[in-house]
């Protein structure tokens, strides 16, 4: 099958794009200019004056110094918030400018593969909120991409598809991520628990506060003060873990050999170290190529940001028999997850749900009365159970009186209860 | 403590039970038709198109495929119904033990009996014009003289009641007359006398002379406790408050309740 294998990394400062080539061993990296860094655009577009033409990237910096041009930035900041921009009188939504945005981004890609089709594409964000997300898909779907053809992970998901597409003595005990950027120092740990099947992939983040603004490396004594305070989060985080990889990405990562070397040293002892600028960007596209397999290539369940860290099951019975109907999964993604699933009542007036969460053997019951549907006789109601989530934690349970077809018709009344999965 | 029967699928297109008017969506609707409408069921019951309905619309392949073998091996109708609905599973062991006594007192029943309990089934669906056809079928018939006491001047009553519902008001006030004349209880004769209230018609002399005057007095407060009830429902019914509405919003109200109206007398009289 055809198409464009693409993985985007979509940040509030910069965006890089990742493409799977065949018989590349990683993914490409796609260049927007020939600066020096040329693999990175900032996430801003710019209008020219009294012109409907947008532009981004160099371009787009010489229209705005020589004052042809209104810069827009930080694009993911105002879709998260559902801001607008009123350029010229005219009032831009977030949605419309990341739109153009992503349109201008990926012209370049089909530009260089010539292609427009896309077989499958993964953004992958630094933190999955609903009202991005929804502006992200609502872009994806004005570009006219399928909608089963767009993902959306977070950095957190696109760091643990980078590491496990490594060699495996890489991530044979804990593999780390420092990414050091405009918006801050981040941590990431990767563990595999492999004692129980499905083996468990873990990882966490942690925004660490000692994040320092990048402008401190242009001067020497702020390359000290900021290989110190590296050395400091070095140590305290990987202190007595047993580390098999390191890896450094972000802006700030940039010539980190030039003034972390005390950091360097002390993450360099017994453990692989590795600067990886586009690293989102191709763990990015590490998840496309998966989401594009028949069967996945990673066989573990996932746990980490942007994927539910419990099950949510209720007990039913089919064919004469009791089972455990999983309604929503760990390690799922919670954005994607929507599950419908209709029973009978049969001498119920409550809903118990099951949320077990990971490691746990017995999980707490969650009851959700009905009284509010109408009386009928038993085995008469047939109710239709809706699961959606809002984040990775919060549940949202609709459930939706259906009657009982003509016998006994739907009064449509529906109870709604969010759920907070601890 | 009770559980939820996880629900097999339901169809975009229903099966449509013609005599009823009724259309079923799922298998465990079809269970519950069977189980509470057995007199209705008879040889036609289980035909191709259920079958195929089974198969491709309730997208159960494996109980059509066993369904169909009973079909085509002839064998008897009780069987094929308990084969849909054992393998179902909408009703207990202990339910399905039930029904088939049910069957069997069924079959046990003098075919006047059978015909009435369908005609009481279609009556409580409120497909009046089939009903009155049903009952009318009863008594046209011979007399049998194996039915219980009081059986002839029950089917009349319900007659009466399908007739009023059809606005056949001569026709009602004959049934019962000769519900009357079958079993001479004064509760018809209340109900008759109910009736002619109603219809503001004379009383027949000839069945009320020698009704005392105290009797007729309690007839009368109770059909007016009657009336008061039915003010009262109608009140707070689909009715309620159309009149109080804006003139816009009133005419499309009574257009919407017309519109209701005329399909529920569509159904009422569809043979």
């Amino acid at each position: 099958m055809e198409g464009l294998i693409l993985g985007y990394d979509l940040c509030n400062d910069y965006c890089r794009i990742s493409c799977y080539e065949p018989g590349q061993l990683e993914p490409v990296d796609l260049a927007f200019s020939e600066e020096e860094n040329p693999y990175v655009v900032q996430t801003a577009i710019c209008k020219k004056r009294n012109k409907e033409e947008w532009l981004l990237g160099e371009e787009a910096y010489k229209l705005v110094l020589t004052g042809e041009g209104i810069l827009v930035d930080k694009l993911i900041r105002l879709a998260g918030k559902e801001g607008t921009a009123t350029i010229e009188n005219k009032c831009y939504s977030a949605k419309e400018m990341l739109t153009t945005f992503l349109s201008l981004t990926l012209k370049q890609t089909y530009h260089k593969y010539g292609t427009r089709e896309i077989r499958m594409l993964v953004i992958t964000v630094q933190t999955m909120n609903l009202q991005l997300l929804d502006t992200l898909v609502g872009c994806t779907d004005a570009l006219n991409i399928p909608r089963e053809k767009v993902h959306i992970i977070s950095h957190t998901e696109s760091f643990m598809y980078y590491v496990t597409s490594q060699k495996k003595d890489l991530w044979a005990h804990q593999a780390v991520l420092f990414d050091l950027n405009s918006e801050g120092l981040h941590y990431y740990e990767l563990g595999m628990t492999r004692g129980i099947q499905p083996n468990v992939a873990r990882v966490e983040h942690e925004p660490l506060e000692e994040g320092f603004s990048l402008d401190i490396l242009e001067h020497p004594s702020g390359r000290k003060l900021a290989d110190s305070i590296m050395l400091s989060c070095g140590e305290r985080m990987m202190q007595k873990k047993l580390i098999s990889s390191v890896y450094l990405t972000g802006k700030g990562m940039d010539r980190c050999q030039d003034w972390a070397s005390d950091f360097l040293k002390m993450a360099c002892n017994k453990r692989r170290v590795f600067l990886c600028q586009n690293l989102f960007a191709k763990g990015a596209v590490y998840a496309a190529c998966d989401y594009v397999r028949e069967k996945t290539a990673y066989p573990y369940v996932g746990l980490c940001e942007g994927r539910i860290q419990s099950n949510v099951s209720m007990e039913v019975m089919h064919e004469g028999k009791k089972k455990k109907l999983v309604l929503a999964a760990e390690g799922g993604n919670w954005y994607e997850t929507k599950s419908m699933v209709d029973v009978i009542l049969d001498d119920m007036d409550s809903l118990f749900l099951t949320v077990t969460k990971h490691g746990e053997k017995e999980g707490r019951m969650v009851e959700i009365p009905l009284h509010e549907f109408p009386k009928r006789p038993n085995r008469t109601t047939r109710i239709s159970v809706i699961l959606t989530f809002t984040s990775e934690r919060d549940v949202t349970v609709r459930v939706v009186d259906r009657g009982f077809g003509e016998f006994f018709p739907s009064e449509n009344a529906m109870i709604k209860r969010e759920i907070h999965l601890a | 403590m009770g559980q939820y029967l996880l629900c097999q699928k339901t169809a975009q297109m229903p099966y449509e039970i013609e005599e009823m008017g009724l259309h079923i969506y799922s298998a465990e609707e079809l269970c519950y038709y069977i189980y509470h409408n057995l007199p209705m069921i008879d040889d036609s019951f289980i035909n191709e198109a259920l079958i195929e309905f089974i198969r491709k619309d309730l997208d159960m392949p494996v109980l059509a495929e066993k369904v169909s073998r009973c079909f085509q091996s002839s064998a008897d109708l009780d069987s094929t119904l308990l084969v849909l609905l054992r393998n179902v599973g909408y009703y207990t062991e202990e339910e399905i033990t039930e029904f088939q006594e049910m069957m069997i007192r069924l079959h046990r029943k003098n075919p006047l009996e059978r015909t009435k309990d369908r005609a009481d089934l279609l009556f409580s669906y409120r497909k009046y014009q089939n009903a009155v056809k049903a009952y009318g079928a009863i008594v046209s018939q011979g007399r049998d003289l194996r039915v219980k006491a009081g059986f002839y001047s029950e089917v009349l009553q319900h007659m009466a009641v399908c007739c009023l519902h059809l606005y056949m008001y001569p026709e009602t006030l004959d049934c019962l007359k000769a519900a009357y004349e079958e079993n001479k209880d004064r509760r018809i004769l209340q109900q008759i006398y109910d009736f002619c209230v109603l219809t503001r018609q004379a009383l027949p002399k000839d069945l009320f002379l020698d009704i005392e005057d105290e009797v007729l007095i309690n007839w009368q407060k109770d059909y007016c406790e009657a009336q008061d009830i039915s003010m009262q429902e109608m009140e707070h019914g689909s009715t309620a408050g159309i009149f109080s509405l804006e003139p816009e919003e009133r005419e499309a109200a009574l257009e919407e309740f017309l519109k209701k109206e005329k399909k529920l007398y569509r159904e009422m009289t569809a043979e």
